[in-house]
């Protein structure tokens, strides 16, 4: 992905995760948290696998602290910096 | 080329995972007789009208020929659910008693360990008055027909439709029929591929296995709740979150569980180096929810934690998240139930022997599985308040031992489950102070 703006990587998210929940991507919000838009366990895990193969980041050995996962665009931010970093 | 087997549109066939379900359902039968079933239990605060509830019963299962279904097979030799023919009663059974505060769990054990009678009953309902505004409400299902999350949503229709909720929408989504998947077979071969190799990963090790009970047939399973309230379940929440990483909550309840068993499976004598654990997981999505009410939508992934650094948590949650990532990466839960649709062609029977040939005779060190909220989301049931909801599930043997964590609304229950005699009143006590501590 050549866009690393956030908002670039906080629309992909938003796709991804729609694909994940199986929802429309018009409900899927950025400042709504993972869990209340349906992401468990496993579904957080498969958004991990999804950023490593689109943005080349691994983020699971990362600490996976709230203040950087809890919404879609606190997580765009992460990568953002990831990928600028 | 593509081959293309003709099948009946009409047909509920089962797939590769109900195949398995029903494999661990010949398992359970051939170890202690018992079946693989469940049980989804509500505490109830009020009062509860017996005779509208046995009436509301035979209203609402009436809708559902499916319940007095059994398993057959079609001329392509696909597994399917055969319907009753029209017009037969649905056998449900609903049995209504009062018991003493302290017979609640054993009466609720010895509903689960009750049989089915007959091969086209799969559902059972309990009543258990305590007081006046007291009372237990167990849904005994058995696992070919559903699993937990789509039992907990089979009462959450019930509670809509006997509330009077228009429920034609609800239940016209709830399809019948599912294609017999007799084609492409390549990628159900290259699914096989993937599952093999992990099977043969985890087949040179020896797991770490608590010794059951001799002779194990005729034994039925025992139970301990451990019921954590609002405030503290969403301290283990919170918990959860900081050690194991946000959303991280599976990962740390298997840490916990092996934590918590730790001690006892050693004080017993349990030989192996390593732990392995099977977890099922749920493979709906919220749009299909709706529609995979009956039969089972899960699949599984395994975890191998060796016995050395069970006593480091850190070790522990770093093992287990990495081979939940690797898991997920590589495809594992889609490829067991891709892969399990070739496993059809052989019987039930045959197919629990043949899931213990890689592990020698074993299947796992126990079982576990989270299930989420969102099954039974009202707060009452038939107009008594639901205090708390929770599973309690027969563990298909081996392994015989099981941890259970469940959610109802803000609250959360862990059960463990287990056949009568691999643990004793002393192991169970130091687990429930373990799961206390370490939760």
């Amino acid at each position: 992905m050549d866009d690393k703006s956030v908002p670039a990587v906080e629309q992909k998210l938003i796709q991804e995760i729609a694909s994940i929940l199986c929802v429309e991507t018009s409900v899927v919000k950025p400042d709504v948290p993972l869990p209340v838009l349906g992401l468990d366990s496993m579904g957080f895990v498969e958004l991990l696998v999804v950023i490593e193969k689109t943005f080349n980041l691994r983020l699971i050995e990362s600490g996976l602290t709230r203040e950087d996962f809890e919404t879609i665009h606190a997580l765009a931010c992460r990568i953002s910096k990831g990928l600028s970093g | 080329m593509k081959v293309r087997v003709p099948y009946s549109k009409s047909k509920r066939y089962l797939s590769g995972i109900d195949w398995v379900i029903g494999a661990l359902d010949e398992m359970c039968v051939r170890a202690t007789g018992g079946s693989n079933a469940s049980q989804v239990v509500l505490e109830l605060k009020g009062r509860f009208d017996d005779d509208r509830f046995r009436a509301a019963v035979a209203g609402f299962t009436s809708q559902f020929p499916v319940l007095g279904g059994r398993p057959a097979r079609d001329w392509n030799l696909a597994p399917y659910w055969k319907m009753p023919p029209p017009g037969r009663p649905i056998p449900v059974k609903v049995e209504i008693r009062s018991v003493a505060e302290q017979d609640v769990m054993p009466a609720l054990a010895q509903g689960i360990n009750t049989r089915f009678a007959g091969a086209h009953e799969h559902l059972a309902f309990r009543v258990l008055h305590v007081a006046e505004d007291r009372h237990f409400l167990a849904l005994q299902f058995d696992h070919r027909l559903f699993d937990a999350q789509g039992a907990e949503a089979f009462l959450d229709l019930f509670q809509r439709w006997q509330g009077g909720e228009d429920c034609q929408d609800r239940l016209a989504r709830i399809l019948p029929a599912e294609p017999a998947h007799l084609s492409d077979w390549m990628n159900k071969f290259e699914a096989g591929k993937q599952l093999v190799r992990q099977l043969l990963a985890f087949s040179k090790t020896t797991p770490v296995i608590l010794p059951r009970p001799v002779p194990l047939k005729g034994r039925g399973f025992k139970f301990a709740l451990i019921e954590f309230d609002e405030r503290d379940s969403q301290s283990i929440t919170e918990r959860a979150y900081k050690s194991a990483g946000f959303l991280m909550f599976m990962p740390y309840v298997l840490a916990t569980a092996l934590q918590a068993l730790d001690g006892v499976f050693r004080a017993r004598d349990a030989k192996g180096q390593d732990y392995l654990v099977s977890v099922s997981v749920d493979s709906r999505t919220p749009d299909t929810s709706p529609s995979k009410l009956f039969f089972n939508h899960i699949s599984f992934l395994f975890f191998g934690v060796p016995a050395a650094v069970v006593g480091d948590r850190k070790q522990v949650l770093e093992q287990v998240r990495s081979q939940m990532y690797e898991q997920i990466k590589s495809g594992f839960p889609r490829a067991l139930a891709e892969s399990s649709m070739l496993m059809r062609i052989l019987p039930a029977g045959v197919l629990g022997r043949l899931m213990l040939r890689p592990l020698h005779g074993e299947f796992a060190s126990l079982g576990l599985a989270c299930v989420g909220k969102g099954g039974y989301v009202h707060s009452q049931f038939m107009g008594t308040e639901v205090v708390n909801l929770f599973h309690m599930p027969l563990v298909p043997t081996p392994p015989g031992v099981g941890f259970f964590v469940n959610q109802y609304g803000d609250r959360m229950n862990v059960v463990l489950s287990y056949v009568e005699g691999m643990l004793d009143e002393d192991d169970v006590r130091r687990i429930r102070e373990n799961v206390r501590r370490l939760l």
